[in-house]
């Protein structure tokens, strides 16, 4: 397809219409100039595309911590947190700590994260860690797990143990919320 | 955050431990007899009515479409 152009009546005293002037085999034509706007016809596509980088958005840090000296207990969940409509949330790290003294023999303590992403109802679950102990005191797990999660996305801490002996038991995670 | 006290759910397993039923908390402490638990929830989902601090369900409906009141 090639290239040509229409000649309009001279200059008016009417409204002015933007455009780009450039040269086509040697003519000086002038290019209307066409905004695409979104769906409400508020905002130019080119807003919308540059968007801002998550921590530009409202980022708000929502740690989950919890401690505590425990005695022996069924499977208990410590924290949930769960990711509101309208946000997203960057998950940065967990740490786990357990076992303030040596467990008896033959009992265990446990402290445990999980990530449960929810598609259209389908929930799939993802153990962040799981951190058990026998016999070694003061032990402590941190770790980088960066995820991005969506809208209805959870996560939990849950503790367990069926030690004759009480243990002190951490279980913290990092998120930052930010505009979806 | 706000502390309040609610009910316990889940049978102690693994795969069903015991928990309190909202979507964002951290619990307190735990009575596994009474199935009662004091939480941490945050400031805008709860609302304080008569002196008394409660969950604001309406707010949590709003913020969590997903989550069931009952479970």
């Amino acid at each position: 397809m090639s290239e040509g152009h229409v000649q309009v009546p001279p200059d008016s005293t009417g409204k002015k219409m933007r455009c780009i002037q450039r040269t086509i085999d040697g003519n000086n034509v002038y290019e209307e100039v066409t905004v695409p706007l979104s769906v409400d016809g508020a905002v130019g596509l080119g807003e919308i595309y540059a968007k801002r980088n998550y921590y530009d958005r409202n980022a708000l840090s929502k740690p989950q911590r919890w401690a505590g000296s425990v005695s022996a207990h069924s499977w208990t969940e410590r924290w949930r947190y769960t990711v509101p409509t309208g946000k997203k949330m960057f998950h940065t790290f967990f740490c786990l700590g357990s076992i303030t003294a040596i467990a008896t023999s033959g009992k265990y303590t446990a402290v445990s994260t999980e990530y449960y992403s929810v598609d259209a109802g389908l929930v799939t679950e993802i153990a962040l860690s799981c951190h058990y102990e026998t016999n070694v005191p003061r032990k402590y797990l941190s770790e980088v797990a960066s995820v991005f999660a969506v809208a209805d996305d959870y996560f939990r801490g849950l503790s367990y143990s069926d030690d004759t002996i009480n243990h002190t038991l951490v279980i913290t995670s990092q998120f930052v919320e930010f505009d979806a | 955050m706000k502390r309040i006290k609610v009910k316990i759910i889940g049978d102690g397993t693994q795969g069903n431990p015991f928990r309190a039923n909202l979507p964002t908390y951290i619990m307190d402490t735990v009575d596994y007899d009474k199935l009662e638990a004091y939480v941490f929830v945050l400031d805008d989902e709860t609302e304080e009515i008569d002196g008394k601090v409660q969950l604001n369900v309406k707010r949590i409906k709003e913020k969590y479409p997903r989550w069931k009141e009952k479970e």
